[in-house]
């Protein structure tokens, strides 16, 4: 191969793929090759598909030297979080134990749209057991062990899409795809220094991902930038039959929306239980978008965003995995916080959980009218950067952690983008958050990708894993 | 509603969860349930404080169903 694909944007790699300078074959044995050595050592990866991946490129190169060249992601590897179905006998494991041997007759339709594309599944990637969803506390939660972020070993991925972050940013595949019903894409964006993108509710089709919270569920894409993320969106986006949650609202990135006076509105609290150094690198942040936003401070009305979004959580869960907790198979779980977490939420109140419904439809339309005032509130992402693999990075008794814009984008289902805004004095990435309206990805991802071409952030690669292969 | 309120009802709950399930539970984690437990409650409590605007209707998403449409 006369050039190396690794930490190339996905516009370069397609280039190159469609002039026939790299060969998809040859990318794919690249990535292979980084999976096979680094995988394991970031307990980012649970199966590396590999004879799929081989017989996926050689296809996806013949149609290319046939001259059916099917768009940016034809020949391009991609890594998949593993509560995402995949049928040809590739295991399904949910990051848990009792499913370790889960096999699917079928692909999820991402999945399905990914491989329609042209894109290489080299990858099922690591993540938290059962999406978190039991109330994991610590990094350890995984039948592959605490997945560990790019940037110093000692530290978390993040989660639940733990593997999705680490991967892109160890560059074992250009991009992956992980899911969020609170915090599963962003957190992992913010921990392993890469852009995630969490849609608007509804604009990916979950039919073969493994529900969680059905009516908070989001699919999206893990990228080195907001446009690698705006690519992967328009080809994993769309109605689906098999989905009545996904919305017929076709998506189309527009990748050149020019620079504007955009106009930004900032929490007023939203750097108050930060660290000093997200705290730092959220102000100097704010100084670059003042080059071209406007940026106002606000104050949402008063709402118990998180308890909201918690109750609906936990309630949703426990139905969804009330034969699972019957049955005591969450006992077999790898985290001992997530062996008694079932139990405890289906003590939840019916009335409790419809008040919650009822709220977040008020919020919905209380909060949309002010968000249309704005292209977006943004904040830190995280309050902190990675967190030590052996700690504990929340108490056990939830309910008293402050994360407004996290529990109501969820609730609501509004779309959000991380991308990396600085680093710590240990070298650890810190992120900020873009939150938009619902269906408003195409100003979120243009903002986002104006703050990429002032800043570097995203082009910064830990130098362990670049002279790795 | 007063601590005593919330102490009564963590323990209903945890009685409710200790019948379905006190055979699945190992006695080691008895107190974490109950954490849990607390932790569900003071999220309800701050539910039940908050204030419904009965003027927005309920974005209600239910359908009546059938499978054809030959009427």
């Amino acid at each position: 191969m006369n050039k190396v694909p690794l930490f190339e944007s996905l516009r370069s790699i397609a280039k190159d793929i469609e002039k026939k300078n790299m060969s998809p074959v040859e990318i794919t044995k690249y990535y292979l090759g980084r999976l096979h050595k680094l995988g394991s050592e970031y307990n980012s990866v649970v199966t590396v598909t590999e004879q799929l991946a081989l017989d996926q490129a050689a296809i996806a190169e013949k149609e290319i030297m046939n001259g059916n060249y099917k768009g940016l992601l034809h020949g391009i590897p991609f890594g998949a979080k593993d509560l995402l179905a995949t049928k040809y006998g590739i295991p399904t494991t949910w990051g848990a134990e009792p499913f370790r041997n889960q096999i699917f007759e079928y692909n999820s339709t991402v999945i399905e749209k990914l491989c329609d594309s042209g894109a290489v599944l080299v990858a099922k990637l690591a993540m938290i057991e059962l999406a978190g969803g039991m109330g994991y506390r610590q990094p350890n939660a995984s039948l592959t062990g605490p997945c560990k972020s790019p940037w110093d070993k000692n530290t978390w991925a993040g989660g639940s899409s733990s593997g999705s972050g680490s991967a892109v940013g160890t560059g074992l595949v250009p991009f992956s795809i992980g899911s969020e019903t609170w915090g599963s894409i962003l957190s992992p964006a913010n921990n392993c220094g890469v852009s995630g993108l969490r849609p608007t509710y509804g604009r990916v089709s979950r039919y073969g991902a493994m529900a969680l919270s059905w009516s908070l569920d989001k699919i999206g894409p893990l990228c080195l930038s907001a446009d690698d993320c705006g690519i992967v969106l328009e080809h994993i986006s769309g109605p689906d039959s098999r989905d009545p949650s996904a919305s017929d609202n076709i998506y189309a990135y527009n990748h050149d929306m020019p620079e504007r006076p955009f106009k930004i509105a900032v929490l007023s609290d939203a750097t108050l239980n930060a660290d000093s150094e997200v705290s730092n690198n959220f102000q100097h942040s704010l100084q670059t978008l003042g080059q071209f936003c406007d940026i106002e401070e606000i104050n949402l009305p008063e709402y118990p965003y998180e308890a909201i979004t918690r109750t609906i959580m936990l309630a949703e869960s426990a139905t969804i995995f009330e034969e699972f907790t019957d049955t005591g198979k969450a006992s077999l779980l790898t985290a001992p916080e997530d062996r008694y977490g079932p139990y405890a939420r289906t003590s939840v109140l019916a009335k409790d959980y419809l008040k919650s419904i009822r709220l977040r439809d008020e919020i919905a339309q209380i909060v949309d009218p002010i968000l249309s005032k704005y292209d977006a509130i943004c904040g830190p992402t995280r309050g902190n950067p990675a967190s030590p693999i052996e700690d504990e990075f929340r108490g056990a008794i939830r309910g008293n952690a402050k994360d407004t814009l996290g529990a109501l984008g969820n609730a609501v289902g509004l779309p959000a983008i991380s991308v990396p805004n600085g680093f710590t004095r240990a070298d650890l990435p810190t992120g900020i958050q873009f939150v938009g309206r619902a269906y408003a990805e195409n100003t979120i991802l243009s903002l986002a990708n104006h703050f990429q071409k002032k800043t570097e952030w995203h082009l910064r690669h830990p130098a362990e894993v670049l002279d790795e292969i | 509603m007063g601590s005593t309120d919330n102490k009564n009802e963590e323990q209903l709950l945890w009685d409710q969860v200790y019948l379905h399930f006190g055979h699945l539970i190992s006695e080691d984690d008895f107190e974490n349930i109950k954490e849990s437990i607390k932790g569900i409650v003071n999220n309800a409590k701050e539910i039940r404080l908050a204030n419904l605007d009965h003027s927005f209707p309920p974005l209600n998403t239910y359908q009546p169903y059938r499978s054809d449409f030959d009427e």
